[in-house]
């Protein structure tokens, strides 16, 4: 009986044993497996070519090398996956996002306006357009952007906090001290205001002394 | 030997499952936390909208009576506090024309009136269209359904609304 019993558990144990070899022997490339060492390319046995990256690895990679400085690299990889993937909107977030932070914001207003074409109800793009809008000192497109945006997510102070800052360069001050008292405190609402104020008054005097 | 198979089987499947489960809690704990932030802010931001109790300029489509998302979102707001709640809403002007100031109240009145306010109820009073510039405090006060006219305020001039 302990014989039998010994013998059994021999089997199972090599049968679990060549169930893993052969899980193993899976895991191996067929580069691996038969390497060629011959030295005419087009000789060469022909694999199965890898799948392409999806977005998600394009964009992580993106994001990554857009961390490290290495902006062309990563214009290059997010242009990539724009033409590869034309419906994944934040890879035009992140391009946007690079060409406003090398100055190319006409390239920046391109890039979120084919997105929004997209998904003309993101509130991200629509905030991040009217930031180009805002850089571009046209104040009125910039509001309408950030107001868009705050209807879409009410909850956000992002949004109203932006909408006060046209608002206050548009020389609106009212409104945006009402904003900024829905989302600060009431003296740091009185001190954005003030600096609201100023940068406005500051603005129309360089207008008023700009020549013609 | 099959008892040792099931037993393996069950540890397998167990492992598994217990690593899913952690996955989708963790992301359960990350969406909780976002909707705490977000219930939060926007407990703050109503609060803020019902002591202004104000429509503004920037509330409503350019050049134009109707509210954009955001007005109609304020609005519902301010419609939920003054069906429990009556008092002033103020329509801010800017510097809007006459008519189309009006257009704007009519607009508001109509839209209080779906949300189930009574309009007898509310009082809307309204900056001065044109008066850059000028307090908040200095607004003329309509009184929807009566024929008196209270200013609040300084008093400049007095506009009847037309319904």
């Amino acid at each position: 009986m302990r014989v039998s019993c010994g013998s059994q558990m021999h089997r199972a144990g090599a049968l679990w044993g060549v169930l893993y070899l052969a899980f193993l022997s899976g895991c191996i490339s067929p580069e691996q497996a038969e390497p060629y060492r011959g030295t005419d390319p087009s000789a060469a046995p022909r694999h199965r070519e890898d799948p392409p990256p999806s977005a998600k690895t394009l964009y992580t990679m993106a994001d990554i090398l857009a961390t490290q400085g290495k902006d062309v690299q990563c214009e290059f990889v997010l242009r990539r996956c724009i033409s590869q993937y034309p419906r994944f909107t934040p890879a035009y977030n992140s391009l946007a996002e690079l060409e406003l932070r090398q100055g190319r914001v006409h390239e920046a207003v391109d890039a979120l306006s084919r997105a929004l074409a997209l998904r003309p109800r993101d509130p991200v793009l629509l905030n991040n357009l009217g930031m180009c809008f805002l850089v571009r000192r046209e104040y009125a497109e910039a509001l309408a952007h950030f107001t868009e945006a705050a209807g879409i997510v009410p909850e956000s102070e992002k949004y109203r906090a932006n909408m006060a800052t046209c608002l206050g360069l548009l020389g609106r001050h009212e409104e945006s001290f009402a904003l900024l008292q829905q989302i600060l405190p009431e003296t740091q609402a009185l001190r954005n205001a003030e600096i609201l104020r100023k940068a406005h008054e500051k603005q129309a005097d360089l207008t008023a002394s700009a020549p013609g | 030997m099959r008892f040792h198979h099931r037993i393996a089987i069950c540890l397998m499947c167990g492992l598994l499952a217990g690593c899913s489960e952690q996955q989708t809690t963790n992301h359960n704990d990350g969406n909780l936390d976002v909707e705490l932030v977000n219930t939060l802010n926007n407990i703050a931001v109503e609060n803020a909208i019902i002591t202004q109790h104000t429509l503004y300029p920037y509330h409503f489509t350019p050049n134009a009576a109707e509210l954009n998302e955001l007005g109609q979102r304020d609005l519902a707001v301010l419609a939920r506090h003054f069906a429990a709640h009556p008092g002033t809403l103020n329509i801010q002007g800017g510097n809007v024309s006459d008519d189309l100031y009006k257009a704007r109240v009519a607009h508001v009145l109509s839209g209080l009136k779906a949300a189930g306010v009574d309009a007898d109820r509310i009082r809307i009073s309204a900056g001065m269209p044109g008066g850059s510039g000028m307090p908040a405090e200095q607004v003329v006060t309509f009184l929807q359904g009566n024929t008196d006219e209270r200013i609040t305020g300084g008093l400049r001039s007095t506009r009847r609304v037309s319904r």
